[in-house]
């Protein structure tokens, strides 16, 4: 359950900056979506660890993983407080978006074209990540979104990709996109 | 506003880092590396404050005003993520009898992090990690090298990797399975 809440963290951390670079509201509602999944999981990992700890007569492990979920759920918390400049009316400061896209490790999106080595594939097929570095954290398909995608979700031409990863992958990446690359 | 957007740049990376240092931290066992997040974590938080003087000297109107908020917001967030990643670290401050199966509760599986030993015959040795532009080419990010007693912490592309050397490495299983057999010299880089 820790690992569960420690890769929803990650996720909500990726989906903020993405809310903030593309200034997209339905981004920020799934952080907070999520926010309420990460407390549900929280609560429980409380419970069971004590429960655990009178079970075994041995409170440190329950410590120890009661400290490391409160990190974590700070951690998604920092994640909302992110996603909610989104929820303001009042467009983000263009630098936020600057300095997003500058970092090392930026967040890019891109259409899936017909012709794309990506089309009609899932993701675990093409190993994008592996391959390139990037990290598919969301898909928009027409007016629906799938947000943190398996390894068994299929890439349909038209979706459009958001992903996280090195500034250097980021042409390849798009090129993949258009079915300009045609090698992974 | 140049100057806050580098600062915020800076804030994001370091943010992201000090997570990843912090769960390496707790794997390995390392007080060496939960010091290093301590200091990353003094960092980031005068990087916040610096990133307040400069956006308040830039409001001129209300609008402007409500705008640069949203600039104080994400770099107090960030800072936020910081402290509760640093407090992750601190738990090796906690009497090692009472924390045995710390870093077996990450050594799952799913889990991202791992070390990698770099051997002499490896085909990596004495290249940079610019030519090998390892993340783009392999989804793994070195998050820091161990060479003797030194650590490098967030290498720079100018990096040189050698031989012995440990790398810590945060990506996907599969190129971390290559990158390792990279590594000990059994397959190419190339």
């Amino acid at each position: 359950m820790l690992i569960e809440m420690k890769n929803i963290s990650e996720l909500m951390v990726d989906l903020a900056y993405s809310a903030l670079i593309f200034n997209n509201r339905e981004i920020a509602e799934e952080v907070k979506y999520l926010e309420e999944k990460i407390d549900e999981r929280y609560y429980q990992l409380q419970e069971e660890a004590i429960k655990q700890a009178i079970d075994e007569g041995n409170p440190y492990g329950a410590l120890i993983l009661i400290r490391l979920a409160t990190s974590i759920e700070a951690i998604s918390d920092s994640a909302v407080q992110i996603a909610d400049v989104v929820l303001r009316n009042i467009e983000p400061h263009p630098i936020i978006r600057e300095s997003i896209k500058e970092s090392d490790i930026t967040i890019t999106r891109a259409k899936v074209k017909e012709g794309s080595v990506l089309a009609n594939k899932t993701l675990g097929e093409v190993n994008l990540a592996s391959e390139t570095g990037m990290w598919i954290i969301a898909i928009k398909r027409g007016n629906a979104w799938i947000f943190g995608p398996t390894e068994n979700t299929k890439i349909m031409p038209g979706d459009i990709l958001l992903a996280k990863g090195p500034i250097e992958g980021v042409k390849h990446f798009i090129r993949l996109c258009k079915g300009l690359d045609k090698k992974i | 506003m140049e100057n806050v957007k580098d600062l915020l740049v800076e804030i994001k990376e370091k943010s992201e880092l000090i997570v990843d240092l912090a769960y390496s931290a707790v794997i390995l066992d390392s007080e060496d590396m939960a010091k290093e997040v301590e200091k990353l974590e003094s960092e980031i938080e005068e990087l916040t404050y610096k990133i307040r003087i400069l956006t308040m000297l830039a409001a001129n109107t209300p609008d402007e005003a409500e705008q640069l908020a949203g600039i104080l917001q994400v770099a107090d967030s960030a800072k936020n993520l910081a402290n509760a990643a640093a407090d992750i670290a601190y738990l090796l401050d906690m009497d090692i009898s009472t924390r045995p199966f710390l870093p077996s509760l990450f050594m799952k599986a799913d889990e991202k992090i791992h070390v990698v030993r770099v051997y002499p015959n490896s085909s990596i040795v004495n290249r940079t990690l610019e030519e090998l532009n390892i993340e783009a080419e392999s989804g793994v990010r070195i998050i820091a090298i161990k060479r003797g007693r030194n650590w490098i912490y967030d290498p720079e592309d100018n990096v040189r990797i050698k031989a012995d050397d440990l790398l810590i490495i945060r990506g996907t299983e599969d190129g971390y399975e290559f990158l390792d057999r990279v590594a000990r010299g059994e397959e190419s880089w190339d």
